[in-house]
């Protein structure tokens, strides 16, 4: 079942050349292991710029986003 | 130099992407579209869908029928550009002649590589592959011009390569329907079966005078050309491509509808995105046309010239509602025939900076709302701030297929 969650959450992640992933979130909560980065894309909303993760975790779907100009990790959606 | 053109066409393009972001929609028959649940429109359906005949542009209660357990994902038009901003990246690594030609669909001239041209293409697939995602598939075609190559691309999905040879141009066009030609829409093959022509090979026999009699000049020698392959349209990159000469949107309702005050507040909406977008470029127009198309795909058009320049949403819409009213009668709740589609755009374009501005107070204060509200849209990101008219639009537009508009400071 797909939902909006627009919620921050904590974020582990690795930078490297000028790249971030994430690894670890904690939502609710709960720590949730980065299995896989499915797709990534990036989103202006104004003049702020958002790096977006389709990722894997525990079986189920998430999309989480990195707004640079904040240094914000907010999780977009789920899927269960 | 002989010339090779590639046509790459990304296989059901939203609903890959989708299913390639989502590990638990792959295999499974998905259609993006609207919010779930709700009558919308299939922007695109998965390979899965389609085996069930899902199709792009129909109605999601028709989509349902077709496939029970099919599953609805509301489409996300900022995740498809930005990919597509990356596949143009892999494909101008290749050539700098690349046109799009939709979001999902571009020609590339490897001219200068023809002989390179099986390994380039095989290359394109293993890049988008490794640089977007392992399901991202496109299906391409090769050939010596545009027509041949995008004609050559449907030949096999997904994830086909046709090549176009001397040798295989009669058996590929010959085993085309009329309907596969770029170019040939229902109302072409309509006249064309009603004059006894219903497959390529009977198109090759009727000579180009009879044709461009039958169709005009333009169309009649396209449609001549196109029986036997030829095509010498260049291939035109965005760097080359024609100077804006309007602007416009549209947008297919998600039901047929005569509710008069939502078909004006869509208006609205679209005149408002049009007004945007000629701010955003430091345009203003003084051709304003509008086209309704009605349920059983017929419709009416109709453009005013103005003697003034426009870029201020609401004054397009009310030109628009203007047209709208003397084109289509109604009451003041109803339209006397329901309508599908709504499209207004702008037209006949000058550089803002080449006109003065007005002296009227009126029209300095309006100006002054509108640049205050475009700053605020620019800095917060679109529709934070928007005309309240517009609402029941957005209301219903949550709905519509591959539209998805966060209403902020809700």
């Amino acid at each position: 079942m797909y939902e909006e969650i627009n919620e921050r959450v904590t974020v582990v992640a690795v930078f490297k050349n000028g790249h971030a992933l994430p690894y670890l979130f904690n939502w609710r909560g709960r720590k949730y292991r980065v299995e896989e980065v499915n797709l990534e894309h990036e989103e202006r909303r104004g003049d702020e710029l958002l790096f977006c993760y389709s990722i894997s975790a525990g079986g189920n779907a998430y999309e989480l986003s990195f707004n640079n100009r904040h240094l914000v990790w907010t999780l977009e959606r789920v899927w269960q | 130099m002989t010339r090779t053109i590639l046509h790459i066409d990304m296989n059901s393009y939203f609903a890959t992407v989708e299913q390639q972001a989502n590990p638990l929609l792959r295999g499974k028959p998905i259609a993006v579209s609207g919010r779930p649940n709700i009558q919308s429109v299939v922007a695109t359906a998965s390979y899965e869908a389609k085996k069930y005949g899902v199709k792009s542009g129909m109605n999601t209660w028709e989509a349902k029928k077709l496939c029970p357990f099919l599953i609805f994902i509301p489409g996300d038009p900022n995740k498809y550009i930005d990919i597509t901003g990356r596949l143009i990246k892999i494909f101008k690594s290749y050539t700098p002649l690349v046109e799009i030609f939709s979001i999902d669909e571009v020609f590339l001239d490897l001219s200068h590589a023809s002989s390179r041209a099986q390994e380039i293409a095989l290359e394109i697939k293993v890049r988008i592959r490794r640089e977007i995602g392992d399901k991202m598939t496109c299906s391409i075609g090769v050939a010596s011009n545009k027509f041949l190559a995008k004609l050559a691309s449907e030949k096999k999905k997904p994830d086909g390569l046709t090549i176009v040879t001397p040798e295989t141009l009669d058996e590929i066009l010959l085993s085309s329907k009329l309907d596969d030609f770029c170019g040939i829409g229902r109302r072409i093959l309509a006249r064309l079966s009603g004059m006894g022509i219903y497959t390529v090979a009977q198109l090759r026999k009727v000579p180009r005078e009879f044709l461009v009699a039958a169709f005009g000049n333009v169309c009649g020698n396209h449609l001549h050309d196109m029986a036997f392959g030829f095509d010498d349209s260049p291939v035109v990159p965005d760097f080359e491509a024609d100077e804006q000469k309007s602007f416009g949107h549209s947008l297919t309702l998600p039901t047929e509808t005569d509710d008069r005050a939502y078909v004006e507040a869509v208006l609205l909406r679209l005149a408002e995105k049009v007004a945007r977008r000629l701010r955003a470029e430091n345009f203003a127009g003084r051709l304003v046309h509008l086209y309704i198309r009605f349920p059983n795909l017929g419709g009416v058009g109709e453009q005013k010239a103005l003697g003034y320049y426009v870029d201020d949403g609401y004054e397009i819409f009310g030109i628009g509602r203007e047209i709208l009213n003397k084109s289509l009668p109604s009451t003041d709740y109803r339209l006397l025939t329901k309508i599908r589609m709504l499209s207004i755009g702008v037209g006949s374009l000058v550089k803002k900076d080449l006109l003065t501005s007005s002296l009227l107070p009126e029209k300095q204060r309006a100006e002054k709302i509108v640049s205050s509200m475009d700053l605020v849209n620019n800095h917060f990101g679109e529709n934070t701030i928007f005309r309240a008219a517009v609402l029941p639009a957005f209301e219903r537009e949550k709905n519509v297929a591959g539209i998805r508009i966060k209403l902020r400071f809700q």
